[in-house]
């Protein structure tokens, strides 16, 4: 047997060559899926845009709102605020809206939400909850404005 | 049989079957890593940016304070004024009033980017300081 002709061996190295190249074809495809395919949770962002726009519906240039006198339960909270707090992909409601002026508090959605709030930030299964305290005058006098926006929505965020 | 230096092609098989390890390793690797990485995505990136603070609720309690009427004045007027001790003294007592409401703030005036007035309770706040320009006075106010 004569093993001097290399020709054999360098098809062999092509065929090898296309093995690699596919496998580390298939890692780099692979690690972008897995890597977008992991969930960003946004709740705190959609948080800040809720709190926004509710302190935006009831408070204007500092002072309380005529908009708050006439919000007197959650549908109310909705309507005026030209809020939308449905879920197509949820059929319980994933929200929970506790706003306190002075003697006067409304919430809304569902209050279990409200025993995560001031849970580490750490634990990303649970909803997302965050208490906002500002000063605002109604009456030329300063009250506080307290509102606590909580989310639920774990599997859309952090799963 | 002819087999003329065999030992060359060995070495070279070797070679490749470790080279083919050590790819393989660091696909495996880089899948870990991605897998690791992908779990600590955030909208902002590895950026320090906060999108948890747009400062509307800062904004409006500077409002407020601008709005606020003590003896007949409002601190903005007074401000307008020039009635800089006033106006300190005063928010002073506001921003006491708003920390014992565990609302902690930070207020101060400047002009020509120099602080003339600057009233604290500590300092403490660490919110997104939000301003406004009144008459070339840039008025400050952080919670």
């Amino acid at each position: 047997m004569n093993f001097l002709n290399k020709k054999g061996g360098e098809q062999v190295m092509s065929i090898y060559w296309f093995v690699i190249f596919g496998i580390i074809t298939i890692a780099v495809v692979s690690g972008v899926y897995v890597f977008s395919s992991k969930p960003i949770d946004i709740r705190a962002a959609e948080t800040n845009v809720l709190e926004d726009k509710i302190i935006t519906c009831i408070v204007n240039n500092g002072e309380v709102s005529e908009k708050w006198k006439e919000i007197n339960g959650g549908n109310d909270l909705e309507k005026i605020c030209l809020l939308n707090l449905g879920d197509l992909n949820y059929k319980e409601m994933q929200y929970y809206i506790e706003i306190e002026i002075g003697d006067k508090s409304i919430s809304y959605g569902d209050s279990s939400f409200k025993a995560f709030c001031g849970a580490k930030k750490s634990r990303n299964n649970i909803p997302y909850c965050r208490e906002k305290k500002i000063m605002v005058l109604e009456n030329d006098k300063f009250v506080l404005l307290n509102l606590i926006v909580s989310i639920r929505k774990v599997e859309q965020n952090a799963v | 049989m002819q087999f003329k230096n065999k030992k060359g092609d060995v070495s070279e098989t070797m070679t490749w079957i470790f080279a083919t390890i050590i790819i393989l390793v660091l696909v495996g690797v880089f899948l870990f890593a991605v897998s690791f990485l992908g779990k600590t995505k955030s909208l902002t990136g590895f950026n320090s940016y906060s999108y948890d603070e747009s400062g509307i609720a800062n904004k409006e309690m500077l409002l407020a304070i601008l709005s606020k009427k003590i003896d007949g004045k409002s601190i903005l007027e007074k401000i307008n004024e020039g009635n800089y001790e006033s106006v300190s003294s005063n928010v002073k007592g506001i921003l006491d009033e708003f920390s014992k409401e565990g609302v902690v703030c930070n207020f101060y005036i400047s002009e020509k980017a120099s602080i003339i007035s600057l009233m604290s309770v500590n300092n403490s706040a660490k919110g997104k300081e939000v301003s406004i320009n009144i008459n070339g006075k840039e008025v400050y106010l952080r919670c």
